[in-house]
């Protein structure tokens, strides 16, 4: 109904439904409507970690001895052209370990999974550091886990 | 004239009809909405990450995720910043109490601010600071009496490590702690029976004249005048702040529900929910020394008030004034801001009709406000205009219209027993009765959730300025409730008693979680809070509000089922 029939009839405008229930069939349930998805949490791959650079994917995200951490409000750091940009979407605990931030450190997708051999007492203290801090200050959202026929 | 004459002007009546509805909806309004319809339609930060069997969680815009959540006043400490603790709230509000009052329902004249603290702290000083532990109030602070010792007890929270602990009635069982007792009457005395000897002292809101001549007491008793025998203005508190946080968990006052659970509120929890009303309040409608909070009916009552002493202090802490009423009326001095219930609110839209002229123009009047309204623009051409209330009515800007959660004692009872979602038969406000509310008092209405007894304060509440209209079909299932409280982040749940939910669609059980949630003082509570929390929220803090069932909204907005 347009403005000027709602006003000479006594009408008003109905918003827009923003819960989708109208469109349902009277059971309740709601329509899947169009916004944007959240991610589920829980294993990810080598492969299925790599579009969330913050590049190909607007959200970031970085493992950390396994797991893995939405960063994606540390855009600054980790985003596009940020200093520690390498990492997003990569496993980064070789790189953390070593204070390196050099794309030697990270290994690609279709790699196996860092095993983190080689690494001294005082590198796998400095791992266990940022660890910390990873865990204090973005939220776990998940595994990285290797994929059969891909990173085994 | 010919035919094709009239087929002219009609297709020129259709174009210019047109061209005049898009004119004015798409050029015309755009200047005179309060807020663009777009940011209506994003009012929440949703987390990009969720978990199997739960929604992504939402959070008020005004806390992005990555940012915390309000926790309190974020006063400086140097370089740093502490929260704050209720005596940070009082003593600023008595440095800018210059010209404001407190208006209570048992007395005509008003009280200053000074004088309330020189009662205050009389009180707490020469008569409750004798290592008592908790002060169990059963009067409503919508009176002099309930509201002064609440503030002294609330000051020796800080001070004397004293708790108030808000009553919905005379216990009819001991309540561990509660030494002293504040009943309203010499009868509500003597109706104690045999009870007064939980107690080590108990003090009657009535004057000492009023006290019956046949009442023989062996028990300490002191009666309202003897409390305030004498007592002088003060119009500064003194007070030490803290160097650090250390006052946030301190405890800041208890309450005991209808059904006799106790939940405590720390001083994080206070003064995180005053942050969190100011916070709410957008540019330029801020509080003013100016206005006036009014609080209608039984939400001043002593156990209820606990939802609304983020709003009375904060009205405080700004130096504007209080007011509290039993029953509101249009025709009645008006305040600026109105804190009224849902069912009160029902009575208002009933009653207004007798005030209204309920001419035809009346009607046209009122039909085009609430048009307007729904295209997002406010105007008071349809406000109430009768004898009486035509000049006053315009001193209000705001009116927050307050409901509960339909099974609170479920909820609050934390037995974890969930059970199939049915539809509760309760009265409800729709968007269209919002709609027809601030068309008829001309002002902005919030519509506020409460979860009593668990949370201080809203759980949510919506937009300012969002006078959105609803389908019928929508507005019949759920309620419109706004976004969370900045204090709060909330999820949905998944659960096995109601696979008609789906949290793919963004439906389910409330969990919430942030610092104006209460912790239930009963161990046995306390554990089934925290396996609740374990299995429907995954121990992150997270606590389940057992029987509400609702839906995020693509808007970001909690929309709960009725």
């Amino acid at each position: 109904m347009s403005f000027l029939t709602n006003l000479l009839f006594g009408g008003v405008k109905s918003s827009a439904d923003p819960t989708g229930l109208s469109t349902e069939s009277g059971s309740g349930i709601m329509e899947s409507n169009n916004v944007e998805e959240p991610i589920v949490a829980g294993q990810f791959y080598p492969r299925t970690l790599y579009k969330f650079n913050g590049h190909d994917d607007e959200k970031i995200f970085i493992a950390v001895k396994g797991k893995v951490y939405d960063c994606s409000s540390g855009r600054q750091f980790y985003g596009p052209s940020g200093p520690y940009s390498n990492f997003a979407g990569h496993d980064a605990s070789r790189g953390l370990a070593l204070n390196s931030f050099e794309m030697d450190c990270v290994k690609d997708w279709d790699m196996p999974i860092d095993d983190l051999s080689g690494l001294t007492a005082e590198e796998i203290s400095a791992l266990n550091d940022w660890e910390e801090h990873f865990q204090g200050k973005y939220p776990c959202i998940g595994t990285l886990v290797p994929e059969p026929g891909v990173n085994i | 004239m010919g035919m094709t004459f009239w087929i002219e002007c009609l297709v020129t009546l259709v174009v210019v009809f047109i061209a005049t509805d898009w004119f004015l909806t798409s050029v015309v309004f755009s200047f005179k909405r309060d807020l663009n319809p777009i940011a209506l339609k994003e009012q929440a930060s949703i987390s990009t990450v969720r978990k199997e069997k739960e929604t992504a969680h939402y959070r008020n815009y005004l806390v992005p995720h990555g940012f915390p959540l309000t926790t309190g006043l974020n006063l400086a400490i140097g370089y740093r910043h502490r929260n704050g603790n209720f005596a940070d709230i009082w003593s600023t509000a008595m440095e800018l109490a210059k010209n404001n009052s407190i208006k209570f329902t048992n007395y005509d004249r008003e009280y200053s601010l000074p004088q309330i603290n020189g009662m205050a702290n009389q009180i707490l000083n020469m008569h409750l600071a004798n290592n008592y532990k908790q002060i169990g109030i059963t009067v409503s602070t919508s009176t002099l009496e309930g509201f002064t010792i609440s503030i002294a007890a609330m000051i020796g929270s800080i001070k004397n490590d004293l708790i108030p602990h808000f009553l919905s009635s005379v216990p009819r069982q001991k309540i561990e702690n509660v030494d002293v007792l504040v009943v309203n009457s010499w009868n509500s005395l003597k109706l104690l029976n045999g009870s007064e000897s939980w107690y080590k002292l108990i003090i009657v809101c009535e004057s000492s004249a009023e006290r019956p001549a046949n009442l023989n007491i062996d028990f300490d008793v002191k009666s309202w005048d003897e409390l305030i025998d004498s007592y002088v203005e003060q119009p500064e508190f003194k007070y030490t702040s803290p160097e650090d946080k250390s006052d946030d968990m301190k405890p800041f006052l208890q309450v005991t529900s209808p059904w006799n659970d106790t939940t405590s509120f720390t001083q994080m929890s206070i003064v995180s929910s005053v942050a969190a009303f100011v916070r709410s309040f957008p540019m330029d409608k801020e509080i003013q020394p100016k206005d006036t909070l009014m609080v209608v009916g039984s939400l001043a009552d002593a156990s209820s008030s606990v939802q609304i002493w983020n709003k009375m202090l904060g009205t405080l802490l700004f130096g504007a004034s209080l007011s509290f009423t039993t029953k509101y009326s249009v025709t009645m001095d008006q305040p600026t801001m109105l804190v009224i219930s849902k069912e009160d609110t029902l009575e208002i839209l009933k009653k207004t009709i007798k005030y209204a002229d309920n001419s035809f123009f009346s009607r046209i009047k009122l039909s085009w406000s609430t048009t307007l309204l729904s295209e997002g623009i406010l105007t008071n051409f349809a406000m109430l205009n009768t004898s009486e209330s035509s000049a006053t009515l315009k001193n209000l800007r705001v009116v927050y219209v307050v409901s509960s959660i339909v099974n609170a004692e479920v909820a609050s009872s934390l037995t974890g027993k969930i059970q199939k979602r049915k539809s509760m038969s309760s009265t409800s406000i729709t968007t269209r009765d919002m709609n027809i509310l601030r068309a008829q008092l001309g002002c902005r209405a919030v519509s506020e959730l409460y979860c009593p007894f668990l949370v201080m304060g809203p759980l949510s509440e919506t937009h300012y300025f969002d006078y959105r209209v609803l389908p019928p079909s929508v507005d019949t299932t759920v309620s419109m409730n706004g976004t969370l409280a900045t204090t709060l982040e909330g999820k949905l749940v998944d659960t096995e008693e109601n696979p008609d939910l789906d949290v793919k669609s963004r439906q389910g059980m409330i969990c919430i979680r942030g610092f104006s949630i209460g912790r239930p003082v009963e161990q046995e509570r306390l554990d089934k809070a925290l396996k609740l929390c374990e299995n429907y929220g995954g121990g992150e803090g997270w606590m389940p509000l057992i029987g509400v069932y609702g839906l995020w909204g693509n808007d970001g907005c909690l929309y709960v089922y009725k």
